[in-house]
């Protein structure tokens, strides 16, 4: 059918904002899985002529969302006044340690959850400001400042080096 | 002039309006500092895109192909190719239709539609005239274009000046908009000679132009970044040359 097709051609993409999302393989494709998942369950509420990877961006995200709130691995405090959220410490430690993060995925993972898919949608997918304020249901004004201070994060912790 | 933050990475990300581009690309040819800050959001992009960009080209996982060979092999579609072709195919179309096309375009319907509107009098009141097959300002747009300055103008005056500016071709333009006409004349010799006319406000049957849209026109045809309001005044004194 033409959704899967579609779909299935949007899967490399949707791996790529899910490990922006997550700095974790793993991770990452679980969330695609569900993501792919949930895309396939609920295609009846896509309507045919909107954007499917817009669509399907939301979807992940979402579930990206459930997901950290779930597992407890962050305590999710991050507000648009530029506070850091907590990171649970053991749990993350164990996590650095066994994973072998590049400074980037270091940098991402250190970002508030709000400021990070923003940095993933338009700087990593290549979204426009306007199409990632839609997909976030946020006014372009706080996708904007959420850039801004996304950026002189990642630009302090790999600036030299970028 | 400085360029905040926000400016600095509209402009990296390409959501920067053309005017404000022109001055960032300007100032930065003398300013190390600001193109330094420049170069590093775009080396940020860059090393974002390195670190991503080799996800997308991996292979998907089966386990991940597999959630949709059962849809799949229920529903063979061998219409994907050709659909997939019919959008490339739909794709080049839209992209063999340059800038320069739809300006032409719509300066020409936006041409019908302010003649029919206007006359091509010549009558003091009338803002266009024609002289030798050319369509040129008149009465109280060439008024305007000629005596008023952007820095000094009113929201009382008939036209607005947007931007002064020098074009490719040598010439002096500038931007205007009015209640009904908004666009870009160019001088030539002693005339202001249209070059680009977008319906203003009050015609119903067509979108007003934005000065966004004219600003976009302006900047593909810049020299250099606009005048500033003593470069204006200077200009005026010369008459425009």
């Amino acid at each position: 059918m033409a959704f899967e097709q579609d779909l299935l051609e949007l899967l490399p993409r949707l791996r790529r904002f899910a490990r922006s999302l997550t700095r974790n393989i793993d991770d990452a494709d679980d969330l695609c899985q569900m993501a792919i998942e949930r895309g396939l369950n609920k295609r009846d509420q896509w309507q045919a002529g909107t954007r499917l990877d817009s669509w399907m961006y939301r979807i992940t995200r979402n579930i990206w969302i459930d997901m950290v709130r779930a597992d407890g691995r962050r305590e999710h405090v991050a507000n648009d006044d530029g506070a850091m959220e907590n990171v649970v410490g053991d749990d993350h430690r164990r996590m650095e340690a066994r994973m072998e993060l590049t400074d980037v995925d270091r940098a991402m993972d250190r970002l508030p959850m709000e400021q990070r898919e923003a940095v993933s949608l338009v700087l990593v997918e290549g979204f426009a400001y306007k199409e990632a304020a839609e997909l976030l249901d946020i006014p372009m004004g706080t996708l904007t400042s959420r850039l801004v201070r996304g950026r002189e994060a990642l630009q302090r912790e790999l600036g030299e080096a970028a | 002039m400085t360029f905040d933050d926000q400016t600095i990475m509209a402009y990296v990300d390409g959501e920067c309006d053309a005017i404000t581009a022109k001055r960032l690309e300007k100032a930065m040819q003398s300013d190390q500092a600001l193109a330094d800050r420049v170069a590093s959001e775009q080396a940020l992009r860059t090393k974002l895109a390195a670190h991503y960009n080799p996800v997308a080209e991996e292979t998907v996982p089966d386990h991940l192909t597999a959630l949709f060979e059962a849809s799949a092999s229920n529903n063979v579609d061998d219409s994907f190719a050709v659909r997939k072709s019919e959008r490339q195919d739909a794709k080049q179309r839209r992209a063999g239709m340059g800038f320069a096309q739809w300006g032409a375009m719509a300066a020409t319907l936006a041409i019908g539609v302010v003649v029919g509107q206007f006359g091509l009098g010549g009558q003091n009141d009338t803002p266009l005239a024609q002289d030798g097959g050319a369509l040129i300002a008149s009465g109280p747009l060439e008024n305007a274009l000629d005596k008023q300055l952007a820095s000094t103008q009113t929201d009382n005056d008939e036209y607005r000046i947007g931007l002064t500016f020098r074009a490719q071709t040598g010439n002096i333009c500038r931007s205007f908009e009015g209640e009904a006409l908004s666009g870009i004349a160019c001088r030539e010799g002693s005339q202001w000679q249209m070059y680009n006319m977008l319906p203003g406000g009050t015609s119903a049957d067509y979108r007003p132009a934005s000065s966004g849209e004219i600003n976009a026109i302006a900047a593909e045809m810049m020299a250099d970044v606009p005048a500033d309001a003593d470069a204006e005044r200077q200009w005026r004194e010369s008459g425009w040359k």
